[in-house]
């Protein structure tokens, strides 16, 4: 492992420090949506602050959780369904 | 074909297929980069207009339509073959350089072609060219796969074909130019069903996540390149302000994006992110406004580099570890590191952050679009952006890089070393990646169309919003792994391609079976009938054979024996090997007709 690799896995160690960053750093968008507005708000919603943060967050946890617990285990496959492998 | 002032960027690449072969020793692998050398002189070197005009079967074949349409997609095909070619350079297997070599002259000669029949020759260049690039896996699952990607873009190859000639029919015209939406015929939908098969739309788009992730390391890199950004450029050319493919295109990227995040195999996520991105393009030629068509175009340029990118690095991890499956990989950045950073910058790229150049070709399209008051349409595209951020741009550098090693992952101990030119394009592909994303300029300059009022993507307000849109993206990855809802599984989703196989057995029993009918028949009426007739015909002529035949045989039995052998030799049963003699014959019959006729 050199140099480079063994500072990643310092970082790779303090994760708790990383995830407080992000958070602190959410905030602090949302914050700044409060001054910086949109240039022209197309959906209506969207001049509202913290709107894409939102629209971000819902459509992610959304889409994971569908897929991962309703389509995935109707779609999924052994991986040698098709006999190719 | 070379004139004043255009030189085809093919040419370079046809003759090092053609030499490839004769070369000994280990310098020829330098002359690998030749080529596209020469290509990027020669794409910033051209005049435009209309160059290289071929006679042919009583047509004139238009090799070299110049305009800024051609040359922004030439441009960055021209760059990505560097790319891919240094990329390749350890690879000592000339098979698959030839193979690399025919698909991307085949990919200029579709960019630069005016008229439909050369387009076609080059479009099927392409598919032969790419096809190798599967096959030379060597693997039993990269044949079958090879096969059926074959047989797919035949398909697509024939309804192109049949399009240009009935079209050709009606107008008597070949030329190929924009087709009105409201002026058109039955022909008209053929070629862009040919050519949709090529850009993955849905439904048709299931040959890629099937193929790419069974190419090659350094063949799925330029794959990935090609095949959907030359469908792109088509498109373009034909079909720009189609209202279907606004709606198609969307479709494409929402899909995509959503079968990405449920997938285990990382090549296989990259492939299902092209439909996603090729979605946007296809949305944006759609919508047609002049804002559009520059973000497709602009979008085609930047995804070409940052998903070469993002095979290349991948591909990297295939190329150490053996595999790019995420249930058997973890941890690694301590021991990959500097894959992990130009797999960043590319992933980064992709999901459209500032200071990286999907930012500034993204937003482009997405603006554009909302514009032209598709504001639905916007919306969708704006989701597809959530879904590639969290599958390219976290959930996959996570299980691969970051998270806790599962316990099938492949030992530490017995990663390859990944050769230095693998480096080289890697960091050339990121170089660009940053640049255009600081300096949008660099790209927009190239952009087909002046726009009224020129986009500035770095405005505080569309930093702000990229940032909010996938910090929320962030969030929601954070709590879906923290609470155990993402995580890596094993096995293969169903697609389309389950539909195509039913259809590919149904046509096989189909020829099949009355086939098999008549072979038992016939077998009967032989044992029965024939087998005794043939005895008796076979003692009358041997009796004439003893007395007078045997001495003039004797000689031209030598010489079919001779034959036999090299029939043989072809004729191994190999399938490969028939494709592989079959396209050397075409190219003879298409030098030969060119020449005397």
């Amino acid at each position: 492992m050199n140099s480079l690799g063994t500072f990643f896995e310092l970082l790779r160690s303090k994760h708790g420090l990383w995830r407080n960053v992000f958070l602190v750093a959410l905030v602090a968008l949302v914050v700044i949506n409060l001054f910086v507005r949109p240039e022209e708000p197309h959906f209506g919603l969207d001049a509202y602050p913290g709107f894409f943060l939102v629209l971000g967050l819902i459509a992610g946890v959304l889409m994971i959780v569908i897929l991962e617990k309703v389509i995935r285990p109707l779609l999924v496959r052994k991986e040698d369904f098709y006999g190719d492998v | 074909m070379a004139m004043s002032s255009f030189l085809h960027p093919s040419l370079g690449f046809l003759v090092l297929a053609l030499v490839l072969p004769f070369l000994r020793g280990a310098f020829w692998k330098w002359l690998l980069i030749l080529p596209p050398l020469v290509a990027i002189w020669s794409v910033f070197s051209m005049e435009q207009g209309v160059h290289a005009i071929l006679p042919y079967l009583g047509q004139e074949l238009v090799l070299g339509r110049v305009d800024p349409v051609s040359l922004i997609f030439a441009q960055v095909f021209a760059f990505m073959s560097l790319i891919g070619m240094v990329y390749a350079m350890h690879v000592t297997d000339k098979g698959q350089h030839i193979a690399a070599s025919l698909y991307v002259a085949g990919g200029f000669g579709c960019v630069f072609a005016g008229d439909y029949l050369t387009l076609f020759l080059f479009w099927e260049l392409m598919s032969l060219g790419s096809v190798f690039l599967i096959f030379l896996n060597r693997t039993r699952e990269s044949t079958l796969a090879g096969f059926r990607y074959f047989l797919y873009h035949t398909i697509g190859g024939l309804f192109l074909l049949g399009g240009l000639l009935l079209r050709y029919k009606a107008t008597g015209s070949l030329a190929f130019t924009q087709i009105i939406p409201e002026n058109t015929a039955y022909y008209d939908w053929l070629i862009l069903f040919g050519f949709c098969v090529n850009a993955a739309v849905v439904p048709l788009h299931a040959w890629l996540p099937d193929a790419y992730p069974r190419g090659t390391v350094t063949g799925s890199v330029f794959m990935c390149a090609f095949t959907t950004k030359t469908a792109v450029y088509v498109l373009m050319r034909g079909f720009t302000g189609w209202e279907i493919l606004a709606v198609a295109g969307v479709i494409m990227a929402v899909y995509g994006a959503l079968y990405a995040t449920m997938e285990n195999d990382g090549r296989r996520i990259l492939s299902y992110h092209i439909v996603s991105q090729v979605g946007f393009m296809v949305a944006g030629i759609g919508v047609g406004t002049a804002m559009t068509i520059n973000g497709a175009a602009a979008h085609a340029y930047a995804h070409i580099i940052y998903k070469g990118l993002l095979f290349m690095s991948v591909g990297a991890v295939l190329y150490s570890a053996g595999t790019a499956r995420l249930d058997r990989l973890g941890g690694l950045v301590g021991h990959l590191p500097w894959v992990m950073i130009l797999y960043m910058i590319a992933a980064l790229s992709i999901s459209g952050m500032p200071l990286f150049n999907g930012f500034v070709t993204k937003t482009m399209t997405i603006a554009g679009v909302a514009e032209a008051h598709h504001t639905w349409l916007a919306m969708g595209l704006e989701i597809a952006s959530v879904g590639t951020f969290l599958s390219v741009g976290l959930k996959l550098p996570y299980f691969i890089f970051w998270g806790k090693k599962p316990a099938s992952a492949v030992p530490a101990g017995s990663l390859k070393p990944i050769p230095a030119n693998m480096y080289v394009a890697m960091g050339f592909a990121a170089l660009i990646c940053v640049a255009q994303g600081l300096y949008p300029d660099m790209l927009y300059r190239y952009l087909p169309y002046q726009l009224a009022t020129p986009y500035v993507p770095w405005t505080l307000w569309h930093v702000l919003q990229a940032l909010m849109l996938l910090g929320g993206a962030g969030l929601a990855v954070y709590l879906c792994i923290a609470s155990g809802i993402l995580g890596r599984h094993s096995g293969q989703n169903l697609d389309f391609d389950y539909f195509y196989r039913l259809i590919g057995r149904g046509v096989l029993a189909l020829i099949c079976k009355p086939i098999g009918w008549v072979d038992t028949i016939w077998n009967n009426v032989y044992q029965s009938v024939g087998l005794k007739a043939l005895m008796g015909f076979a003692l009358g002529s041997s009796a004439v054979d003893k007395t007078c035949v045997d001495g003039a045989l004797d000689g031209s039995a030598y010489a079919v024996r001779g034959i036999g052998r090299i029939g043989a030799k072809l004729q191994n049963g190999v399938l490969q090997d028939y494709l592989a003699l079959t396209t050397v014959f075409a190219i003879l019959v298409f030098g030969l007709v060119w020449y005397f006729g």
